[in-house]
């Protein structure tokens, strides 16, 4: 309460701050560019917020006294000017006071970051809760205590033309948002209260939403816990990345959400991820202001807008599709050529890995000897290892199809075909 | 060995008799001679350690990745950041500590000489494999100088050798520390109580005492690394029931005090060299020892800022939370003594009292923005971004990296008997500081703003800063040539020094020949 009054009249004056550093910094950049944090849209976000520049303007202004005298000493007491130096070397009682002042001051400061402190803490009473698990270099999202299982991974979608600029030839400009785009999203609603369970796969990850003034450790064996309840009226998309260091694509494994009314975000839960793209199209024609039609819209690569549920539910559902197909080599090497994504992120687009890291693909004895054993590697990892066990991200097909693609690519020649009966068999 | 010694007893005779040239720099237990080496050892890590930092910024000049991959970039930011604090920054402030304490106290000697060799010899071969691990498969550590499980124990054999060259950088640490404190308690001159003693000596002293407190948890946390990796334990291995909060726990008990270690002798230094410019005595001296105390104390408090995202109980946020801000009120003192001790002197400007009023200056900023750190609920805003990384670069840098060069300009003169150019000395300090600044100052707006840190690529609403950044950090790697091109210069020559140097110093080391004779304090000065 009392905090919330600070941060209106401070929220003033840091505005004037930030519009003075602005000014300064205006004329040497063009782009767009930011001084401060995000614009908050929780009501903890704000309090960070407020408390940042709190504490902010108390470090100006102790620095400005500070060095206002030091500067006026530098001026006036200098040789030059032919000044007699005094000798004095100590004063009981100024040293008194400048312990006993700022040890107020951080009183000041600790009594409403200890508020604060206390609300980011308390994640009782939530409307809904969501597990969120980091992988190397992926995101994993399941909903708790839903009908429905919902459950999806989600992947940068930045193409990697853009990322890599060694090759001039092929290299594409960077897009509006260049490593902040994934495939799917995560889907929260507004003014409810969101409580996240946090934890990892491999190595520790953060999982970090500035907007939402959020950000947890992810680590693997412990789960942490945050929230966040989006204020009404700011639904939209929020982006942010990964923010504890795990490894090579760490940079490479950001996080959108994509924040919805409670009405939408009901809607969608009560088809429980199977109804179909159209349901959700209603709910835009319904939506009355040009912020929620814009919410239930995303972009995708080629620019081609898609429901959200389209976004979800494909990967969603993978594991559950049934294997009834009858598959040729061809098209178990196409679509394994399309899943391999997540093995080139470790063992490199050739197979090559990185040795003594990331071991490689072509030629190893995995991927050129048994085949039961490679079906396993790649279902259930390698302990001890960075190898991630696939088995629950990938359906059948997918397994399949990526161990045939292996076998027979990067100069691996084995001719073997896998099917995805091969894999079932594995899964019991 | 014996054959060092030996000639060295020959040498009380006459103060000038040296060794030959192998004899006397590689076998030697010269104090003098020990802290040059050290004093250059870390010179140059601090040219291999800031070109891998060129590296880094080369690489973030853009988005999009254009010169290194993203593992190769990470063992640029992880070897940097170990070369740096254990590389440059530590041997660099015990080559200080070689050359001065026995000066400062009287003492003919640091205590245990020969380990001294030994606490130096450590160090070439601790380094050579580090840097040698960029060669074996794999490449170099890449999981940040923090070290975390389980991260680092996915990595290659190049973890491995970073731990050894770790344990042999401790084992010399604690040597040196060891020296330092035998030194101090039983070897200054008649007449000088502890209380008496310069501030140099003191902040060295609380320096050795964390130095040996930590230095061994550190080792023990890397052991057990070691052991998940290789042995089969699972102390930190969370596939094996480990536990990876408890490696930072442990990491950070040793990384705090670390932190002090690396800034408490500038501090010293500082407080040297502004009442010597100022014509003033220090103000507040008992203060300034029990401040220096205080930190080293808190300290040991405090671990836990580091890590306030991995989800601690409320309880444990709020303490690690009041810990920390506590910290601000001995450092405060400080800052507030050598303003003082500035105030009504008698100020002159050379080359070591602009970097003085440069580091309280710049250092104070950092130790701000520290605080700012300390505040819980913003720090889960601030943590792991750029606002971490220009906070410790202006405390690291500007506060301990420039104090060793006030110092170096400072006794410069004692040490190779000549006066070092001035008008090159203050041209590096403008230099150092303006691109120090245009290097790190625009990282707090970058943090701010959530570009999370140790990323080899960043979207591209970064890209002003980071530019501004680069442009500035290759300045400031450049404007570092000049200030071996002083230090060569002057001991090749230059105008004679004093035995005094500067204007009534106070201090013994100020009583004997510029440049120092070979041997000094033979027979102990009496200090009223």
């Amino acid at each position: 309460m009392v905090l919330s009054q600070h941060i209106k009249s401070l929220s003033k004056i840091s505005t004037f701050g930030a519009f003075l550093v602005a000014a300064l910094f205006s004329g040497l950049a063009q782009a767009e560019y930011r001084l401060n944090f995000q614009d908050p849209v929780t009501e903890v976000a704000r309090d960070i917020f407020g408390l940042h520049m709190l504490i902010f303007w108390i470090c100006v202004a102790i620095f400005v006294a500070v060095f206002a005298v030091m500067f006026y000493s530098i001026f006036a007491h200098r040789k030059s000017k032919n000044y007699e130096p005094a000798q004095f070397s100590h004063s009981t009682s100024v040293e008194i006071v400048w312990t006993i002042v700022p040890f107020l001051i951080l009183v000041v400061m600790a009594v409403p970051a200890t508020q604060v402190l206390i609300k980011m803490e308390d994640t009782t009473k939530s409307d809904l809760t969501i597990k969120i698990t980091g992988y190397q270099w992926k995101w994993g999202y399941d909903y708790l205590g839903l009908d429905q299982d919902i459950s999806f991974y989600s992947t940068l979608s930045t193409p990697r033309n853009q990322i890599d600029q060694f090759d001039k030839e092929n290299a594409q400009p960077q897009g509006e948002n260049y490593l902040l785009e994934t495939d799917n999203v995560l889907v929260v609603p507004s003014g409810r209260k969101v409580r996240a369970l946090i934890t990892a796969n491999d190595v520790i990850h953060a999982w970090w939403i500035p907007a939402f003034g959020t950000k947890k450790d992810a680590i693997p064996g412990y789960i942490n816990e945050l929230w966040f309840n989006v204020d009404e009226g700011k639904e939209g998309i929020y982006r942010g990345q990964c923010a504890e260091l795990c490894g090579k694509d760490h940079a490479f494994m950001p996080i959108v959400v994509k924040v919805v009314t409670g009405a939408e975000f009901d809607a969608w839960v009560a088809a429980g991820g199977s109804f179909d793209a159209s349901n959700i199209a209603d709910q835009t024609l319904d939506a009355p202001s040009i912020v929620e039609t814009q919410a239930v819209v995303i972009e995708t690569q080629d620019d081609a807008p898609v429901s959200v549920i389209e976004a979800i539910i494909p990967s969603a559902q993978a594991a559950d599709q049934p294997s009834a197909k009858t598959w040729t080599k061809e098209e178990l090497m196409t679509k394994g050529e399309s899943v391999s994504a997540s093995c080139a992120a470790c063992h490199g687009a050739d197979g090559s890995g990185i040795p003594g890291v990331f071991p490689a693909i072509a030629g190893s004895a995995v991927a050129t000897g048994s085949i039961d054993e490679h079906i396993k590697i790649v279902m259930f990892g390698k302990p001890g290892t960075a190898m991630a066990a696939f088995g629950g991200q990938l359906s059948d097909d997918e397994i399949a199809a990526v161990v045939t693609y292996q076998r027979n690519s990067f100069g691996n020649d084995t001719g073997d075909i896998v099917l995805p009966a091969d894999v079932q068999a594995k899964r019991n | 060995m014996s054959h060092a010694a030996t000639a060295g007893d020959h040498g009380h005779d006459d103060h000038d008799h040296k060794p030959p040239f192998f004899q006397r720099w590689f076998m030697s237990t010269n104090h003098k001679d020990i802290g040059t080496l050290y004093l250059i050892f870390s010179l140059t890590m601090l040219f291999v350690g800031g070109a891998m930092a060129l590296v880094i910024r080369a690489e973030l000049f853009q988005p999009g990745l254009q010169f290194v991959d993203p593992h190769f970039f990470n063992q640029m930011t992880t070897v940097h950041a170990l070369i740096m604090v254990f590389g440059a920054v530590m041997p660099g402030f015990v080559g200080f500590a070689n050359w001065m304490l026995p000066l400062m106290v009287g003492a003919p000697d640091m205590a245990l000489p020969r380990m001294n060799n030994w606490s130096f010899w450590i160090l070439p071969f601790a380094f050579a494999i580090l840097l040698g691990s960029f060669f074996v498969p794999g490449g170099a550590p890449a999981s940040g100088w923090t070290l975390y499980a389980p991260l680092t124990i996915q990595g290659g054999m190049s973890v491995d050798m970073g731990i050894v060259a770790i344990h042999m950088m401790g084992i010399s640490s604690i040597m040196g520390a060891i020296n330092v404190i035998v030194t101090v308690l039983n070897m200054r001159a008649p007449g000088m109580t502890l209380m008496k003693m310069p501030m140099f000596v003191w902040t060295w002293l609380i320096t050795a005492f964390l130095l040996i407190a930590v230095m061994p948890v550190f080792a023990g946390a890397v052991t057990m690394l070691l052991t998940d990796r290789h042995f089969g334990t699972a102390f930190f291995n969370p596939a094996g029931g480990g536990d990876p909060v408890l490696y930072q726990h442990i990491f950070w008990f040793f990384g705090h005090p670390e932190v002090y270690i690396m800034i408490l002798p500038a501090f010293g230094i500082i407080s040297h060299i502004i009442p010597t410019f100022a014509r003033k005595p220090l103000f507040g001296y008992s203060s300034m020892v029990f401040a220096t105390a205080a930190i080293a104390f808190l300290s040991f408090i405090v671990w836990a800022h580091h890590m306030f995202t991995v989800g601690m109980p409320l309880q444990g946020e709020l303490f690690f939370m009041y810990a920390t801000m506590l910290i601000s009120v001995p450092t405060g003192v400080k800052v507030f003594n050598w303003v003082t001790t500035m105030w009504r002197g008698s100020m002159t400007f050379e080359t070591p009292m602009l970097y003085a009023i440069g580091v309280v200056f710049l250092f104070t900023l950092g130790g701000l923005s520290g605080l700012m750190l300390a505040i819980t609920p913003a720090d889960f805003q601030y943590h792991d971004t750029y606002f971490v990384v220009a906070h410790f670069h202006y405390v690291l840098f500007a506060g301990a990296v420039m104090a060793m060069m006030g110092g170096t300009f400072f006794w410069l003169p004692k040490w190779t008997g000549h006066m070092y150019n001035e008008t090159l000395g203050k041209i590096h300090f403008w230099l150092t500081a303006i691109f120090f600044n245009i290097t790190f100052f625009p990282q707090h707006f970058l943090g701010l703003a959530g570009m999370p840190r140790r990323y080899a690529d960043y979207p591209v609403q970064f890209t002003e800063f980071n530019q501004w950044s680069s442009v500035g950090a290759f300045g400031l790697g450049l404007s570092q040539l000049l200030f071996v091109y002083i230090i060569v210069a002057t001991v090749r020559g230059g105008k004679k020094a004093t035995a005094e140097v500067w204007e009534n110093p106070e201090g013994l080391e100020w009583t004997v020949p510029s440049p120092a004779p070979f041997h000094t304090f033979d027979e102990p000065p009496v200090v009223k």
